[in-house]
């Protein structure tokens, strides 16, 4: 059966990278146009933390989505962003007063949002490194449990280091600078970079290594080194989203960064699909707008008739049994295996493909 | 009297269709042979009948009894036991275990320390090792716990998996006389080799699968002299 | 010198601890391949049965037994409610399903009791002390110690002469060959976790009496420790398991001891990080064997 050609083929990688960074950045630009122009400000900060949320759980999606690996860890390295980027940029009259211990040098200093954002990424991704670097000689069900260690140690830290965070006390007086045009920003650059790296040879290979481990190492592929790669791209994604965070919350803590926000990170992740970019956002965009819905009514709400009393916890209810749904009943996610960009041109080329495969050997 | 019927039975993986709607009859006392190339869907068929694969279409009928959709556990209990491809005796439990446990699917509680006893007179290699991990046993010697693994269940229908596959010669002719041996006591064994000169040389009938069909079948000997078998195994022709 | 034994006393009663919950999750791991993040929670509702059991009055073995009771009870259910639909799925999976089943606990916890901690009054008879040889060692931690060891070698002989045991070590090693055994999956799956739920009872019972009080969290941190001891020590053995669990007690009570005390704080930092650098030297754990499953 003769095919014919399509008009447009994405035979190479950094096309479809760019197609599907593309149409999901088209789906957020339009997010955030109507956002800017149709919400209140408070309300622009619900669609300002959507996009950081993106831009974490793409992330964490270069990680895990290619290694197969589930990650607790991430969301400790936002905070150490969070941290970096905040003293950093803190006007010194604060720091010495809430932070009276710091060292002089970094007391004194007070930087411009952009190179201070820059230098945390350089210095989450340094950090990324360390700590990479035991998780990533570890076998697959081992890592998880390695990532849970670097998010218990990270915060152990965080709350033991007074002198630098104020330990378990509120951590305040970062400029609020994160806005939606800088967010969105943020995201498009996170999408394009987890495209790029998935579609790369480094991706590929360590998506075989994901599906059949001793197949790809039988194939010379090094594994333990391709770990730790996706580990500090990743690292420097969440990085910039913890940076952008601190940015828009102007205080926080080290509990911030601890199960609590991993727990709903993760949740994102999985609802859209743990192995695509597409499912990333896709799953962040459906997750954050669940969670949303069910703030409201944990302070208790009135349906019609009915007075809710307040229930605390109801969001994390929530995402438990959302994650649950997702692992009995599609547990490759919503959108499924597929990027964005797949889908499209499979669409196009539906008829022309079989739809049964045959065992090999019969015509 | 037909022991063992199978009709239109198909196995698929996904969208990967491993067996197709194939029918087969084995008789009490008979030892039927599945020969096929490697691919062909001959452990599917195996393993479909002993209910190790969720989602299976058609029809298993032991000894009257439907078969599909009833769990592993059942069939084993209801007098079919499997000795599966690649021995996969428990390695790190001693040979005396293992055959402990081949016999939890005999429901003769107080046969089974004399069925034991028996089975290790017949293998002595295996009761002088009866203490050993089985990980530290030959192949030769762990296909041997294996197929006595499965004896142990006193079955009615022993279905055996590839049971000469990767095994020295001085093995194989063991295995082969062991068969013949256990057709003489009453049990009925379904049989998926690739050795055709020697599955043919033992057993009463033949199924031919290429491409999860059947195709075709008869009597061994018929079979042996046949040029239909080499066009199956080299997938020259379809059904 | 006092203080030395005093501290190895210590090291081997928190150790003790670490050890039969890290014991339960190798159990359940090396039979499913699942890491049951929830575990915590049923060491949690243990602790639970105990506070509703004292204020009910009971003496203290009922205390006690309310507390396995629960656990094995909590366990079981866990499995077939939450796990079973997923069973024989990959190890993402499971961990996640876990992972979902801990959160939705804890929230019920701090929901339907309180999420404040509650006081465990216990008998008088745990705040002495008594002399083993020549020193002076806590009745409960005297106590934890035995009872840790009475129940090590009490599963050791359950999983090697009973045909229970034997068949969980089977299924451990080949689960779908052990259903070929005629040996039901369900009954193999809920006594592993059954006693897993034990081993957590127990230490609920251990961790209630030395500290007095509950709360929703109880269970969260140490057995977050407990797995990363299980790592440790070799998720895929059960003796790595206890070992790490040993392993993480006497490091944790060293560090304790030795560090000075600006450092305290990031006690539980170095503790983690000492093992995490054992797996950097030997990824499989301490004594863990070398497999794709790891």
């Amino acid at each position: 059966m003769p095919r014919r050609r399509p008009a447009l083929t994405l035979d190479h990688p950094l096309q479809r990278a760019a197609l599907g960074t593309l149409l999901l950045g088209i789906v957020l630009v339009v997010v955030a146009a109507a956002a800017q122009s149709l919400m209140r400000p408070a309300e622009q900060r619900v669609v300002v933390n959507l996009l950081i949320s993106i831009i974490a759980v793409v992330g964490i999606g270069i990680y895990s989505g290619n290694t197969g690996i589930v990650s607790f860890g991430h969301v400790s390295l936002m905070g150490v962003a969070a941290y970096t980027t905040g003293l950093l940029t803190m006007s010194p009259t604060v720091k010495a007063s809430s932070l009276p211990h710091l060292p002089t040098w970094l007391a004194s200093v007070q930087l411009e949002i952009l190179p201070a954002v820059a230098a945390t990424i350089v210095v989450t991704t340094v950090v990324a490194i360390v700590l990479g670097l035991p998780v990533s000689r570890l076998a697959v069900s081992a890592a998880s449990i390695g990532t849970l260690g670097v998010l218990v140690i990270v915060n152990v830290v965080m709350v033991g280091a007074v002198d630098l965070t104020r330990g378990s006390q509120t951590f305040y007086g970062v400029p609020t600078v994160t806005d939606i045009p800088i967010a969105l920003a943020g995201a498009i650059l996170a999408i394009a970079v987890a495209r790029v790296f998935r579609e790369s040879v480094a991706g590929l290979r360590l998506r075989a290594s994901r599906e059949d481990e001793l197949a790809s190492r039988s194939m010379g592929v090094d594994v333990e080194n391709l770990r730790l790669l996706a580990w500090v791209v990743s690292g420097a994604v969440v990085g910039l989203a913890g940076a952008l965070l601190a940015h828009s919350l102007g205080a926080f803590s080290p509990k911030e960064f601890y199960f609590g926000l991993t727990f709903a990170l993760l949740a994102m992740l999985i609802v859209g699909g743990t192995t695509t970019v597409s499912g990333a956002v896709g799953g962040t965009l459906l997750v954050s707008l669940l969670i949303e819905l069910v703030r409201r009514v944990e302070n208790g709400a009135t349906i019609g008739p009915f007075q809710l009393p307040p229930l605390f916890g109801l969001t994390e209810v929530v995402l438990g049994l959302v994650i649950l749904l997702v692992m009995y009943r599609r547990r490759e996610g919503l959108l499924g295996r597929r990027e964005i960009d797949e889908w499209v041109m499979g669409w196009r080329r539906a008829r022309q493909v079989p739809s049964e495969i045959d065992a090999p050997g019969e015509q | 009297m037909t022991l063992l019927s199978v009709e239109r039975l198909s196995v698929a993986y996904g969208a990967i269709k491993a067996v197709r709607e194939i029918d087969l009859t084995v008789a009490e006392g008979e030892i039927v042979a599945i020969l096929g190339a490697n691919g062909a869907g001959k452990s599917s068929t195996l393993n479909a009948i002993v209910g190790l694969i969720p989602r299976v279409t058609g029809s298993v009928r032991f000894d009257g009894q439907e078969l599909v959709g009833m769990a592993t556990e059942r069939i084993v209990q209801c007098g079919i036991t499997l000795t599966p491809e690649g021995r996969r005796v428990f390695p790190l439990l001693t040979v005396e275990e293992n055959l402990r446990l081949g016999g939890m699917a005999n429901r003769d509680r107080r046969s089974v320390n004399a069925v034991r006893a028996t089975l290790l007179e017949r293998f002595p290699v295996l009761a002088q090792r009866r203490g050993q991990p089985a990980g530290t046993l030959s192949g030769g010697e762990q296909q041997m716990l294996a197929i006595a693994r499965s004896l142990m269940a006193r079955p009615r229908l022993l279905l055996l998996d590839e049971p000469s596959l990767g095994l020295a010669p001085i093995y194989v002719d063991r295995i082969f006389e062991l068969i013949a041996e256990l057709r003489a006591e009453g049990v009925t064994i379904l049989l998926v080799e690739q050795n055709v000169d020697r599955a043919l040389g033992i057993a009463d009938r033949g199924y031919v699968l290429a491409n999860g069909r059947i195709q075709f079948s008869g009597a061994a000997g018929e079979m042996r002299t046949s040029s239909g078998i080499e066009r199956a195994y080299l997938g020259i022709g379809a059904a | 010198m006092e203080i030395a034994l005093q501290q190895i006393v210590n090291a081997i009663s928190l150790g003790g601890t670490y050890a039969l919950l890290a014991l339960g999750l190798a159990i359940v791991y090396n039979i499913m391949g699942l890491i049951n993040f929830a575990h915590g929670e049923i060491m949690t509702l243990s602790g639970y049965a105990m506070f509703f059991a004292v204020s009910a009055g009971l003496p203290l073995p009922a205390v006690a037994a309310a507390a396995i009771v629960t656990g094995m009870v909590a366990a079981i259910a866990m499995e077939r409610i939450a796990f079973r639909p997923v069973r024989g799925a990959s190890g993402v999976t499971l961990l996640l399903t876990s992972f979902a089943v801990s959160a939705i606990l804890q929230v019920s916890f701090q929901n339907l009791v309180s999420p404040r901690p509650r006081g465990v009054p216990l008998p008088e008879v745990f705040n002495e002390m008594i002399e083993v040889g020549g020193l002076s060692i806590g009745v409960i931690q005297a106590s934890s110690i035995a009872i840790v060891i009475v129940l090590l070698v009490l599963l050791v002989v359950f999983l090697r002469r009973t045909t229970l045991g034997i068949s969980m070590r089977a299924a451990a090693q080949d689960f779908t060959v052990t259903r070929l055994m005629g040996i039901p999956a369900n009954s193999v799956v809920a006594t592993a976790f059954a006693i897993s739920g034990l081993l957590a009872g127990v230490a609920a019972v251990l961790w209630v009496a030395q500290r007095g009080t509950v709360d929703p969290l109880m269970g969260f941190t140490p057995v977050l420790k407990a797995f990363i001891a299980a790592v440790i020590g070799g998720l895929g053995s059960l003796t790595g398991a206890a070992a790490g669990g040993f392993l993480l007690g006497a490091i944790e009570v060293l560090l304790q001891a030795a560090l000075p005390s600006a450092a305290l704080p990031f006690r539980d930092a170095f503790a983690l990080l000492l093992v995490i650098g054992v797996l950097l030297v030997r990824p499989q754990g301490l004594l863990g064997r070398r497999s794709e499953r790891a």
